[in-house]
């Protein structure tokens, strides 16, 4: 019988050499597009490095989910972000699927949803809404706004090239916080009642605790799967509402269902609001708590557009365009 | 906060309690004491929770509302009028009545 060898003393195991390619970045972005290429590369150049402000040291995840164009978007790669531009392996009439897959693809800790890849953002988001995400239970939201003014008298056709001018006027992209002079707030004040956001920035946990988005809002837009995402969330043990102020989103227009015309987005928000009660049980409703507000170190004082009556606000965007002609 | 009944439709009367369930329930408003004759502005109630509000009415009573009629006719008790008004004649075993919708 052979003597046993002792074992060799366990060598300290050297610390596995990560590349910076594959350490997580510090905050993902997810835009679905659909039939939208020139809005989309605005709001890809919103959130370029060249835009946004604050982001030294941060890595940035920008990840576009096609989901079903006739042609995939030629895009300009919003410049110092990791970039990916993917096709929805099953595009749908609905935006959820292909945003679902864009949450599973994101690697930062947190991450931000943009169920419309035709909303701008102010320069000061991303790093807004990376200093707000104290825990990875809060539920950090920026405001809705869209370029233009509700009955303004622009024809649909007109709208697109109307978008254009009023971002030329105020000297955009150079001057991004210029936004706010151009655009109608879809909720009364920064601290009014809202019925969903539009960049919804949760932790990476809590997307995968509330699964994502409900594929059951499986009707052309997604109807009211963001404000029933919102609404979930904040019912979610122990999470917390952060609100973003002085920063926001701007949607474009882009030929949506309820961007087409105000008649179209009023009897689209009916039906959205119907099947929402039908299958939660309960009527869709604004979300009055203010929550914790985060005032961003970003945004010039004053930033907002001058408060409105209540009849001067723009009808949400719940459908977000993606519908299919 | 009940208002005087007088003048309002056995119809108009249900659509008035209907709309102080709906609006206690998505704003901060006691429905025990609904105030049904104060505007719907002074409750809270903006144009996108007014398109909401339509949509809901439409599919309760069967029949067409445009929500800009809200700001026209603004309080429970004034709309209630107007809708059941509108609607005319008896409530029918499917619903109230039929005289909007296409």
């Amino acid at each position: 019988m052979s003597p046993v060898r002792p074992a060799a003393p366990a060598r300290p195991k050297a610390p596995a050499l990560v590349s910076l390619a594959e350490m997580p970045p510090d905050i993902s972005v997810v835009l679905v597009s659909f039939e939208m290429e020139q809005a989309l590369q605005r709001s890809l150049m919103s959130l370029s490095r060249r835009c946004q402000l604050g982001l030294e040291g941060r890595r940035c995840e920008i990840i576009v989910i096609d989901n079903g164009s006739a042609r995939m978007p030629q895009l300009t790669p919003p410049e110092g972000m990791e970039f990916r531009l993917l096709r929805a392996s099953r595009p749908a009439p609905s935006p959820v699927g292909a945003l679902n897959e864009g949450l599973a693809l994101a690697r930062a800790p947190l991450i931000g949803a943009w169920i419309d890849g035709a909303r701008m953002a102010s320069p000061g988001l991303l790093a807004a809404c990376l200093a707000a995400a104290e825990d990875a239970r809060d539920v950090v939201v920026t405001l809705n706004y869209r370029l233009g003014r509700p009955d303004d008298g622009v024809a649909p056709a007109e709208r697109a090239a109307h978008d254009a001018a009023l971002l030329a006027g105020i000297g955009w992209p150079a001057q991004g916080y210029g936004l706010f002079s151009i655009a109608t707030a879809e909720q009364a004040g920064e601290q009014g009642p809202i019925l969903e956001s539009n960049a919804l920035f949760l932790s990476r946990g809590l997307w995968a605790e509330l699964g994502g988005f409900d594929p059951v809002f499986d009707e052309p837009g997604g109807g009211a799967a963001n404000p029933d995402l919102l609404q979930r969330a904040l019912a979610a043990p122990g999470t917390r509402l952060v609100r973003v102020t002085g920063e926001g989103t701007f949607h474009q227009y882009h030929g949506g269902t309820t961007s087409t015309c105000r008649e179209s987005a009023t009897e689209a928000l009916k039906t959205i609001a119907r099947r929402y009660a039908a299958l939660r049980g309960q009527p869709l409703a604004r979300i009055r708590q203010v929550g914790s507000v985060f005032a961003s170190p970003h945004a010039p004082a004053p930033h907002a557009p001058a408060p409105h009556a209540p009849e001067r606000i723009a009808p949400p965007d719940l459908q977000t365009g993606m519908a299919r002609p | 906060m009940t208002s005087d009944n007088a003048g309002l439709s056995a119809v108009a009367l249900e659509m008035r309690d209907w709309l102080a369930d709906y609006i206690s329930s998505v704003l901060d408003v006691d429905r025990a004491d609904f105030p049904y004759d104060t505007g719907f502005d002074a409750l809270g109630l903006d144009s996108v929770e007014a398109v909401i509000l339509a949509g809901m009415m439409e599919e309760r009573f069967g029949i067409a509302i445009d929500p800009s009629e809200l700001y026209n006719h603004p309080t429970a008790t004034r709309f209630a009028r107007h809708v059941a008004g509108q609607a005319g004649g008896p409530r029918t075993a499917e619903g109230a009545g039929t005289g909007i919708a296409g």
